[in-house]
């Protein structure tokens, strides 16, 4: 240990030596720059200008750099809060949301804007047309009671009136509904009964009973008939068949008023 | 022998001092290095690649826009270097020195032409900050053929379209891009513009107060990435600005209301 300090120990000569090479190198740091340098404030982040009514307008310059050209088309997905899922239609890399590249025949869509003797032609027919021709999603559509198909290529096609309405696409039929009745529902042994029934949705209907003396039957989706004499207890069934293919039935009985004999 | 003994000790301390000046300020030397390279190998293509490193707005040990200049300058000795006046063009820019801005990227667009698209966007945005609106919408549009769904090209194309006076046009524009970026900050505060410009105050104040809700995720990276060749450590900055814009604008459009408001009263 005390060999090496001794070796260590540095003589006057060599201190001034080291000294001098410290104050060059210090020198050479100042005329070079220092890893510490003042921040640049370009012409961008001085922008302020201001729309006629005084909002104030905010233009980027994301496509300007020679290696971002084309990724100002990027979804940034991930933040301070995490990410989030890529949108329909894009994919997911590293950091950010991918779209497709543009479809081969955006240069097709009609074009209207332009700079034309000295004065600014809009150019709003450009987006409308690229997108309606482009960017539509193949999809159903109700218009009233009507159901249309819209394409890809935005072209909408009549498909069907919907009977029973349209949200999305036609909406079914609703299920059968109804009545059988009997006027009246008490008679005198070999009286006749009015039977009536009436029903919604329904595609066949029949009216059956359950009396072996008589033989009363019959279909329609209404109607009204006399029964045959009834000497005792009817039951009258109706049985439907709904439109939905769903079915549907009610019943009604025709009760004999009884006779009393005197003994 | 001691003498030779005695300059030992000094070489190990010197090394021990300049590895120690390369650790904490490892620029001057960076530096020395490269130019020492270039002078022994002067080539444009070198050059470009120097000038490309300090033009780097991502990391900010290395954007230096003078040296990345000086570098460009000596690029453009080659004009067959496809972005070499391009780069030129956006530093100028970035300087505010519009009209040389102007002059050198016209002459990468009589060199290069449509082969490097986004030069007409540089174009028209050295064009919009002179105030010749007209000129800019031409040059975005052109753009806009090669890269229809470039937000920020559609919010500039926008931003002219409103200096322009022609409102509608810019929400075409803007609702086109928010198709497929609904949640951006820059298409939402200019569609709130075009809708107050149109007097539609009711549907601006919807847009703002989603711009707002858009704009407090954009951090320094995102924001760096919007406005690349501007100085990383100027991005806080840029930040706080645009979200004081936003504000700003919700505020003028909520008052605007209020206004309305006390009239039909």
């Amino acid at each position: 240990m005390e060999k090496f300090s001794r070796v260590m120990r540095l003589e006057k000569r060599e201190i001034m030596i080291l000294a001098l090479s410290a104050l060059i190198l210090a020198g050479f740091t100042l005329v070079y720059g220092n890893s510490h340098r003042t921040a640049v404030a370009s012409a961008e982040t001085r922008f302020v200008e201001h729309s006629a009514s005084g909002l104030q307008l905010v233009p980027a310059s994301c496509p300007s750099s020679a290696h971002y050209a084309g990724d100002c088309g990027w979804i940034p997905r991930c933040g301070p809060g995490g990410c989030i899922p890529c949108p329909s239609g894009t994919t997911a890399q590293g950091d950010w949301c991918v779209p497709p590249p543009p479809p081969l025949g955006y240069s097709q869509g009609s074009y209207d804007g332009g700079y034309s003797q000295g004065s600014y032609v809009p150019a709003q027919s450009y987006y409308q047309s690229y997108y309606q021709g482009a960017y539509c999603s193949a999809a159903y559509f109700c218009s009233g009671n009507d159901l249309y198909y819209k394409n890809a290529s935005c072209t909408d096609a009549f498909v069907q009136h919907c009977t029973w309405g349209c949200s999305g696409g036609c909406l079914p039929p609703p299920p059968p509904t109804g009545n059988i009745t009997a006027t009246p529902t008490l008679v005198h042994s070999g009286d006749t009964s009015e039977i009536k029934w009436t029903t919604q949705y329904t595609a066949s209907c029949t009216v059956a009973e359950n009396n072996p003396e008589i033989n009363d039957a019959w279909t329609g989706t209404s109607g009204t008939k006399t029964s045959s004499g009834l000497t005792q207890q009817t039951k009258y069934t109706l049985t439907c068949t709904g439109i939905d293919g769903s079915t549907f039935t009610d019943s009604v009985t025709v009760n004999i008023i009884p006779i009393w004999q005197e003994q | 022998m001691s003498w030779v003994f005695g300059w030992w000790k000094v070489a190990v301390a010197m090394l021990v001092l300049v590895s120690g000046a390369i650790l904490i300020a490892p620029r001057p030397f960076i530096y020395a290095y490269e130019d020492a390279r270039f002078a022994l190998d002067p080539s444009p293509s070198r050059a470009f690649e120097y000038g490309e490193k300090y033009f780097n707005a991502i990391d900010p040990k290395h954007y230096d826009v003078v040296r990345a200049e000086y570098f460009f300058e000596k690029a453009a000795r080659d004009q067959s270097l496809p972005y070499v006046n391009h780069e030129l063009a956006r530093i100028s820019f970035l300087k505010g020195d519009f009209d040389l801005a102007l002059s050198r990227i016209n002459l990468q667009i009589s060199l290069q032409g449509t082969s490097t698209p986004n030069s007409y966007y540089i174009r028209g945005l050295i064009e919009g900050f002179r105030g010749d609106y007209a000129s800019a919408a031409r040059d975005y549009e052109t753009y806009l053929h090669t890269d229809s769904r470039n937000w920020a090209a559609i919010n500039d194309y926008a931003w002219v379209l409103l200096k322009a006076n022609r409102p509608k046009d810019a929400l075409v524009a803007v609702d086109w891009g928010l198709i497929y970026w609904p949640q951006n900050p820059w298409l939402l505060n200019s569609r709130a513009t075009a809708l107050f410009e149109m007097g539609r105050w009711g549907d601006a104040h919807e847009a703002v107060v989603a711009a707002e809700a858009a704009v407090a995720s954009v951090d320094e990276k995102a924001w760096l990435h919007a406005y690349p060749g501007n100085d990383p450590l100027i991005a806080a900055q840029g930040v706080t600005a645009f979200k004081k814009a936003v504000d700003d604008n919700m505020h003028t459009i909520e008052a605007k209301i209020e206004v309305g408001k006390k009239t039909v009263q």
